[in-house]
């Protein structure tokens, strides 16, 4: 059996043994009261004076340490600082110290492996070295110290994302509540309900993809059916003369990938909407465009709508300011008049970039009463989009809006973006 | 979006005001317009509505910049002459036709330029690419009224086409004339072909396919004009015909009205006031006519029984009312009725008359773009200028919240990030060979795009694992091992119904990975969750046989963990083992809420 020291035993080892240095004390006093030597020995007092008393080296008389005999050798610390250099000691003397709980076995399998390990030169530290207490044998090499080990990356989120939620945060702490979307609609919601005319330019103020599979879905409850289509045909009790033509059910029926994600704002418009209220979502869109530097056929729309009894144009530019200045480091607007089928009037909001000074970055508008009325909404509905891919390339430092989606692992690992 | 070419000197003559290249850009605003390209005197303006043709002309343009900038401060009226020109529609004929005379007609290179592009404007885009407008405009001079409209079997009809110096057939034409070859296909599957003849068999057209040579030519030395504008929906003709006819008359001439008579029934269509045959068509305010002589106003019933002779074009300024509180109520701003009425002016309305609430106004002929109050209040702002209106700051309290999927999204990233793992994210639109070809199985629905600009881009991804590979084919060079994980929508079909999907991916590649390693993530994610589950062995083509199972939650699938396969690696191009798992997270959110 092999033994290697605890941590009292070291410490006893290194610094003396409590009754050894009642002892050191006696030698000169020859006598100490008791209150003096707890002040010394503290909570080793009971050890120190116990041990002492057992080999007859003092004697205690009321209150009074009284020096008897000066031992020739420490039995107990010889054998300690044995244990602690490998060498053989007396069994009773381990069973003494074991007693102490000045020493501790060593598996034999363990430290034959940390004197194997010695043996054999080692450098490094290892678990049998300190498990035996053989490590006190080892020189341990010196390191250049300068060099930095291999590059360990940590885990991340993709950075494009990191803006989206920011963009998010920022929006749920306007108060606005986030709108569910599906990827493929019906051309219902992505044109009819916004009063694009079936086979008109009206639907042509953005390009579309068609799907050839699957082609049409089911249209949503009848009297949201029969309202758009009174209305595209002859503007219903919207106040308005309509398109004048007629509405073909089969064509809203059609499905198509997302074009813009105020499909969704016409969903929520449809299905239990809450007045006042302030709704966004940023959704990808799907449009058939070629592929350069700053056009994608896939991209994402951020996309809102705040409603309520009484709202204006005023209170539009307010709101797109606010929302801007929020996202953006941009302070200072211009706003310009813009065409969008579904919103009259309609705006486009350029802003002052403090590097890239004037660029465009939403566009905006009070619903028409045609999109609004056959929904069932008699409030007024402000809705604006912001195409969040720009803002976020600028943001992360990109040219090119491609790679926004990069496959470039090293560029994703590096890249570091703080959002405050 | 139709972008419009234009000479800058011909606009500023145009205009009768002088202004640079700087100032017109700003004054684009008022046009929806935007500059896209330069060439010295040459622009080329995008407009941006595309319910305003009327824009689409350096005259469109030139007359909007005169009432916004008040150098013309009055409503365009158009005097419309009477005239004895007839054209007669063939009782068999599908296609309907509105025409119109200008004489004295001022041409130069640039009203020409104008015209066929004005013309190409309208029908690609208001006529859907000709299928539902076609115009055409002739040298009066070289036609003998009345035109006949009606069809003729193709081998019939001979003519030489516009741009072509030899006679050819219906057939020859379709078949070699570059129209001919776009445009065939409007006539597919027509036995008898369209015809404007005139009184001497001389064949004007053919719409809406081209005109011929000899009248359906017009020069600079052309004097009087015949303008068609030809197609199925009365509506969208009329708009045509009165566009085309306002821009040239821009420039000056002397506007005359055509009869066009639809020959159904011996009986003919009356007024039932004064007895008289002669109506104004006016599809806009719902099939309703008007007689040209006493005004009467009824209902426009088109039979098969009944002959019909309209009077086009109808350029009579169009009236409609105002309502003074609600204009406020979208302006947000109080308007002085002096106020009102100067921006009425500078838009280009006139006023008939004042009320207490609201006002009658007018509007002139070339907009047919007003369906509601609000078209005109926009109007309004945009005299008023935009950045004239101080932004008011909206104060209305909400609550505001992240959809459940976001939130839950966010925790599971989390998780994969504590993890050690780095997101990715990749396009939703991918290939089949992506999907199919290079993943090993068997193909299977899944959505598909019809007009797709490439390959690449030609279906939704049902599933994320392909776009993880294709990542690690992309970073061989980079330092191993490489840990990432992708969140996103994928698209299923269920029932014929296109569904999103929230599906998570992890995958790690290194020189040694196995399902051993993968597994253990996969757990750490179902304990990070609480989520009990159940690993049984299946089989799958892109993975190792025997080194890959489903994942089950409470009998339920919810997805995969295996090896990948080398066949799949050396297809992707791979050369480090890829142990991964592909989850639908909606699923687990479910058992998540219906713990709570």
């Amino acid at each position: 059996m092999k033994y290697t020291l605890t941590e009292e035993g070291r410490e006893y080892l290194e610094k003396g043994m409590p009754e050894e240095m009642l002892i050191e004390i006696l030698k000169n006093k020859k006598t100490i009261s008791l209150s003096e030597a707890k002040d010394i020995f503290k909570e080793k007092i009971n050890i120190a004076i116990n041990w002492a008393k057992k080999n007859e080296w003092i004697k205690i008389e009321k209150d009074k340490i009284i020096l008897q005999k000066i031992p020739e050798i420490y039995k107990h610390k010889t054998a300690l600082k044995r244990i602690a250099e490998g060498k053989e000691v007396d069994e009773n003397l381990i069973n003494i110290l074991l007693s102490r709980n000045l020493i501790k076995e060593v598996r034999e399998d363990i430290y034959s492996k940390a004197e194997n390990q010695i043996k054999l030169g080692t450098k490094i530290l290892t678990p049998e070295l300190l498990q035996s207490g053989l490590w006190r044998k080892v020189k341990f090499s010196e390191y250049d110290v300068s060099i930095i080990g291999n590059v360990i990356y940590r885990g991340k989120r993709h950075p494009y994302i990191k803006f989206l939620n920011f963009v998010r945060r920022k929006l749920i702490s306007l108060g606005f509540k986030e709108m569910a979307g599906q990827t493929i609609e019906l051309e219902f919601w992505n044109f009819d309900a916004l009063f694009q005319a079936q086979d008109h330019p009206s639907r042509d103020w953005t390009q579309t993809f068609s799907l050839k599979y699957p082609k049409l879905g089911k249209l949503p409850e009848k009297n949201i059916v029969e309202n758009v289509k009174k209305t595209h045909e002859n503007g219903w009790i919207t106040g308005s003369l309509g398109w004048g033509y007629k509405w073909d059910e089969k064509k809203a029926s059609r499905f198509i990938p997302r074009a813009h994600a105020t499909a969704c704002s016409a969903r929520q418009l449809a299905y239990g909407i809450e007045i006042p209220g302030k709704y966004f979502a940023i959704k990808r869109c799907f449009r058939p465009d070629v592929i350069d530097a700053t056009h994608s056929v896939e991209f994402s729309q951020c996309e809102g709508i705040i409603i309520d009894e009484n709202l204006s144009f005023r209170d539009m530019l307010g709101i797109l300011k606010t929302i801007i200045s929020e996202i953006t480091e941009i302070k200072e607007f211009r706003f310009k008049p813009d065409y969008y089928p579904f919103t009259e009037p309609s705006v486009e909001v350029s802003g002052k970039h403090p590097k890239l000074g004037w660029i465009e970055i939403a566009g905006a508008g009070i619903f028409r009463e045609e999109v609004t009325i056959p929904l069932g909404i008699n409030a007024t509905v402000l809705a604006w989009g912001i195409g969040i891919d720009r803002l976020a390339m600028i943001k992360l430092g990109v040219n090119d809006i491609r790679e926004l989606f990069t496959k470039n692992l090293k560029w994703l690992r590096e890249k570091e973006v703080l959002f405050v | 979006m139709p972008k419009i070419e234009i000479s800058f000197n011909d606009l500023i003559s145009l205009t009768k005001n002088s202004f640079d290249l700087k100032k017109f850009e700003e004054y684009l605003q008022f046009v929806k317009g935007e500059i896209d390209e330069i060439k010295e005197d040459k622009i080329k303006v995008e407009i941006k509505d595309t319910n305003r043709p009327d824009l689409w002309s350096t005259e469109g343009i030139a007359r909007e910049l005169r009432k916004r900038l008040g150098i013309e401060k009055k409503i365009s009226k158009y005097k419309v002459y009477k005239s004895n020109y007839v054209v007669i529609v063939d009782s068999k004929l599908d296609r309907k036709t509105v025409c119109c005379v200008i004489e004295d007609v001022k041409l130069n290179k640039y009203a020409l330029e104008q015209i066929i592009q004005l013309q190409e404007k309208i029908s690609e885009n208001f006529g859907r690419e000709r299928r539902e407008i076609a115009i055409g405009v002739y040298d009066r001079d070289k036609i003998k009224f009345p035109i006949r409209f009606k069809s003729e079997k193709p081998e019939k009809i001979r003519f030489v086409p516009l741009d072509f110096n030899n006679e050819m057939n219906a057939i020859e034409i379709l078949k070699n004339h570059p129209k001919g070859i776009k445009y065939s296909n409007l006539l597919k599957e027509k036995k008898e072909y369209p015809i404007f003849i005139d009184n001497d068999g001389k064949i004007l057209s053919m719409p809406p396919i081209i005109n011929s040579e000899d009248v359906g030519k017009i020069t600079e030395n052309t004097k009087n004009i015949f303008i068609e504008c030809s197609g199925f929906d009365f509506r969208k003709l009329i708009i045509a015909l009165n566009t085309i006819v306002t821009s040239i008359a821009e420039r000056g001439g002397k506007i005359r009205s055509v009869l066009v008579k639809y020959e159904k029934g011996k009986e003919c269509l009356k007024c039932p006031k004064c007895n008289k045959e002669e109506l104004i068509f006016l599809p806009w305010l719902g099939n309703f006519y008007e007689c040209y002589h006493c005004g009467f106003r009824s209902n426009l019933v088109i039979s098969e029984e009944k002959s019909f002779k309209i009077i086009t074009p109808n350029l009579r300024p169009k009236n409609t009312t105002l309502d003074i509180n609600y204009l406020k109520k979208i302006f947000g701003i109080e308007l002085k009725t002096k106020e009102i009425k100067e921006l009425l002016i500078k838009s280009g309305y006139d006023i008939k008359k004042i009320r207490k609430n609201n006002i009658e106004i007018l509007y002139p002929a070339y907009r047919q773009d007003i369906m509601h109050q609000r078209d005109i209040i926009e109007d309004l702002l945009i005299s008023y200028g935009y950045n004239n209106i101080e932004p008011k700051e909206v104060k209305i309290f909400t609550l505001g919240d992240e959809s459940e999927i976001e939130k839950f999204s966010g925790y599971v990233a989390e998780i994969f990030v504590g993890l050690g793992f780095q997101e990715i994210i990749s396009y939703m639109l991918t290939s089949k060979k992506n999907i199919f070809e290079k993943m090993n199985p068997n193909e299977e629905r899944i959505v598909e795009i019809e007009n797709p600009i490439s390959e690449n881009w030609s279906v939704f991804r049902n599933r994320l694992l392909p776009s993880l590979l294709d990542f690690f084919s992309h970073n061989k060079n980079v330092e191993y091992p490489q840990k990432i994980f992708e969140i996103g929508d994928c698209v299923i079909v269920e029932d014929e119904e296109p569904k999103d999907k929230r599906i998570l991916c992890v995958a790690v590649s290194d020189s040694k990975v196995g399902y051993e390693d993968i597994s253990s993530y996969l757990d750490a994610f179902m304990r990070a969750l609480e989520i009990k589950y159940k690993l049984i062995k299946t089989e799958n083509e892109s993975f190792i046989k025997g080194r890959v199972a489903d994942i089950f939650v409470n009998n339920n699938r919810v997805g995969i963990i295996g090896e990948v396969s080398p066949e799949v690696l050396e297809k992707f191009n791979i050369e480090m083992p890829v142990a991964c798992f592909e989850i639908d997270i909606e699923k687990i959110f479910e058992e998540i809420q219906k713990r709570i």
